[in-house]
């Protein structure tokens, strides 16, 4: 998911917040939960989003329906997105502080393609070897895609590890024409 | 092409081999945004100013604008393929063009890819198009002339190897004649000369290629077109193209003749892209830094010193004016830039004075010490002379009745001014610009007919060469006109004239 720079530091300052109270594995649930369900239920979104409502309303919205289940970190969070007009941000924001907090855990998330469902014992594998060349934990979001033929292209932030058969089918399509 | 089977097995088992080793690693990124031939991309964080990006059809982008969460990016080439959602590879490589002697003779667009349907070109090797100018220490001054073959010109505006002289003018003043003709002029003078051709109809490109054909001056010219179909990062970037072509042969020592034609339809297309990557807007809507798009072109120009070859790089920029508007955002930009210029006038063009340059407005800042001395010594008081002459002429239309002195002075300006106008594809070697310039401010048309000056002229050189060769070829070899020499020449106009 695209995170703009706006996105990105008020996460980075919520985040920042819970590392000093040490409630940051709080924040991360409560915010995942909050912003899921604000993707899923629609009457909860159209709520949040409208911008005619008022800040105020919003608040006593999110105090009477949530109350006491919410961190005040998570609440005051929210306040701060209604007075300045930016609840569209929330979703970019969560993205943002998951990312934040994968990174605190050493975990990296990345994608994984194959051709077909791969055998778990390669996979560990390929952490394996992934771990080794960034120091840090991979965990796969797995995609199938039969148009690869064969091999696994790995996905990691900005890079792409290309070890696909269609690749290499690609590469000699080109050596071939030259 | 033909493919033996045997050949594709052998890749094929060379490929299978080699399947476990390597793995492509590659940065991406997504298009977010495509449309009038810019793309904006998420991801790719790593990218350098103005690398080279490949989108999934094989097109090449350039980033322009590195900002925090996107890049700008010019597409070069084809966008109707690309779509959003689209991966984008870095390629880690800045635009580069393919530099060599085995471009000469050639039509190429902007990177380097052959127009003219005669196969692939082998390069000497690859130049990135933005390059840094020659510093202080690295040149010299301008000494060497390079002749225009254009009497008016060679004689009181000069040009020196290395120098940057602007020709501005109106549509339709004959500006690319001037520029085709100094470069038909420099055949057998060692001088590589590079076309860039900006923006302009694909049919007034080739006829330009065709002339030089004629003139067998292809044989040392290359061509770089970007044409006005061409989308607008090509027309922004042919001038370094074409610059970097240039510096190349500069390098070895070699002295290069480049013509960007014009930097008007590049102005226009860097300010389109500008607009377009959301750059903010100044005078004209021209962005912040058009003034630096055109001097650190035009900068790479220079003579280098004889420590590093001592080769050179003349540029001939050409900027059309509006309504002969030269105080207009650009070419004041342009003018302020380059060591002199010369304006073309349609009333002059249309009065049939060709080439139709305005004396009084063109100057050359450094080309007066590059001039040979024998054309210093014919031209010294000319200038002055068609000054004093244009004045007298404005001011002679209210009275009729003058005094001897003035009918002689403007009967003198008048013929002098007949002298000076040329054909197009006709340069003169400089002996025989020299000869025929002699022949007027010695004064020797006094007692010809107005309307026969022009062609007296050329029949002179012609009787020169005929019956006096050897004094044509000392005026070539000593560079002076020494007393003997001028009293040669004078005997040789005498016997012309009692013919």
């Amino acid at each position: 998911m695209k995170k703009g720079a706006l996105a990105i530091r008020y996460a980075q300052a919520l985040f920042d917040a819970a590392e000093e109270q040490g409630v940051t594995a709080e924040i991360y649930d409560e915010l995942n939960v909050l912003s899921s369900e604000l993707e899923s239920n629609s009457g909860f979104r159209q709520l949040i989003m409208d911008r005619s409502l008022g800040a105020q309303r919003k608040k006593d919205f999110i105090n009477s329906t949530l109350g006491d289940h919410i961190s005040s970190l998570t609440r005051n969070f929210f306040y701060i997105i209604f007075d300045k007009n930016r609840e569209y941000l929330i979703p970019e924001a969560t993205a943002a502080l998951n990312d934040l907090w994968q990174d605190k855990q050493g975990i990296m998330p990345a994608q994984l393609i194959t051709a077909k469902a791969i055998n778990p014992e390669l996979e560990t594998q390929l952490v394996a070897a992934l771990k080794k060349a960034f120091a840090k934990e991979v965990v796969f979001e797995h995609e199938v895609d039969p148009s690869l033929l064969g091999g696994a292209i790995v996905n990691i932030d900005d890079l792409t590890i290309d070890g696909s058969l269609k690749g290499r089918l690609h590469h000699m399509r080109e050596a071939l024409t030259k | 092409m033909s493919i033996k089977p045997e050949e594709i097995s052998a890749l094929l088992k060379q490929q299978i081999e080699n399947y476990q080793s390597n793995a492509d690693i590659y940065e991406t990124g997504t298009v977010i945004q495509v449309g009038d031939g810019i793309a904006h991309i998420y991801g790719l964080t790593n990218a350098m100013s103005s690398e080279l990006l490949e989108f999934p059809n094989g097109t090449l982008g350039m980033a322009l604008n590195l900002n925090e969460d996107s890049i700008g990016c010019v597409i070069l080439g084809e966008s109707t393929d690309i779509h959003e959602g689209d991966i984008v590879k870095r390629t880690g490589r800045i635009v580069t063009v393919p530099v060599g002697k085995n471009l000469l003779g050639r039509v190429v667009n902007p990177l380097g890819v052959p127009l003219d349907n005669k196969g692939d070109i082998e390069p000497e090797g690859y130049r990135n198009i933005e390059e840094n100018a020659p510093a202080i220490i690295a040149r010299q001054g301008v000494n060497t002339p390079l002749q225009t073959g254009i009497k008016s010109i060679d004689s009181m505006v000069p040009i020196g190897r290395g120098q940057r002289e602007l020709i501005i003018g109106d549509r339709q003043t004959g500006k690319t004649a001037l520029a085709i003709d100094t470069i038909i002029n420099q055949k057998g003078q060692d001088v590589i000369c590079i076309y860039v051709a900006i923006g302009q109809k694909a049919s007034t490109v080739a006829s330009v290629v065709q002339k030089l054909k004629e003139f067998g001056a292809m044989d040392y010219s290359i061509v770089v077109a970007a044409f006005a179909s061409e989308p607008a990062p090509m027309l922004y970037i042919a001038p370094y193209a074409g610059a970097a072509m240039g510096e190349h042969f500069m390098y070895q020592g070699k002295d290069v003749l480049i013509i960007y034609d014009d930097l008007t339809k590049q102005a226009a297309a860097y300010r389109e892209l500008s607009l377009l990557l959301r750059r903010p807007p100044g005078r004209e809507a021209y962005p912040g830094d058009i003034f630096y798009l055109h001097s650190r072109l035009l900068e790479r120009a220079a003579r280098l010193s004889d420590e590093i070859g001592g080769g050179s790089m003349t540029a001939l920029p050409i900027i059309e004016t509006q309504a002969g508007d030269i105080s207009a955002y650009i070419p004041t930009n342009v003018i302020s830039i380059t060591d002199g210029q010369i304006f073309l006038e349609s009333d002059l063009f249309n009065s049939g004075f060709r080439p139709a340059i305005n004396i009084g407005l063109s100057v050359s800042r450094v080309g007066g010490s590059a001039q040979i001395k024998a054309m210093k010594q014919v031209s010294g008081s000319l200038r002055i002379d068609l000054a004093q002459y244009r004045e007298l002429a404005a001011f002679s239309q209210f009275g009729s009745d003058l005094d001897q002195a003035t009918k002689n002075t403007l009967d003198r300006g008048a013929k002098m001014m007949e002298i000076l106008k040329q054909g197009q594809y006709s340069p003169m070697p400089v002996e025989e610009e020299v000869a025929v310039l002699f022949f007027a401010t010695k004064n020797y048309a006094k007692d010809i007919d107005i309307h026969e000056v022009a062609a007296k002229g050329n029949e002179l050189i012609t009787f020169l060469k005929d019956f006096y060769p050897n004094v044509l070829a000392k005026i070539r070899e000593e560079k002076q006109l020494s007393d003997e020499l001028t009293a040669q020449l004078d005997e040789a106009i005498k016997a012309f004239l009692s013919k």
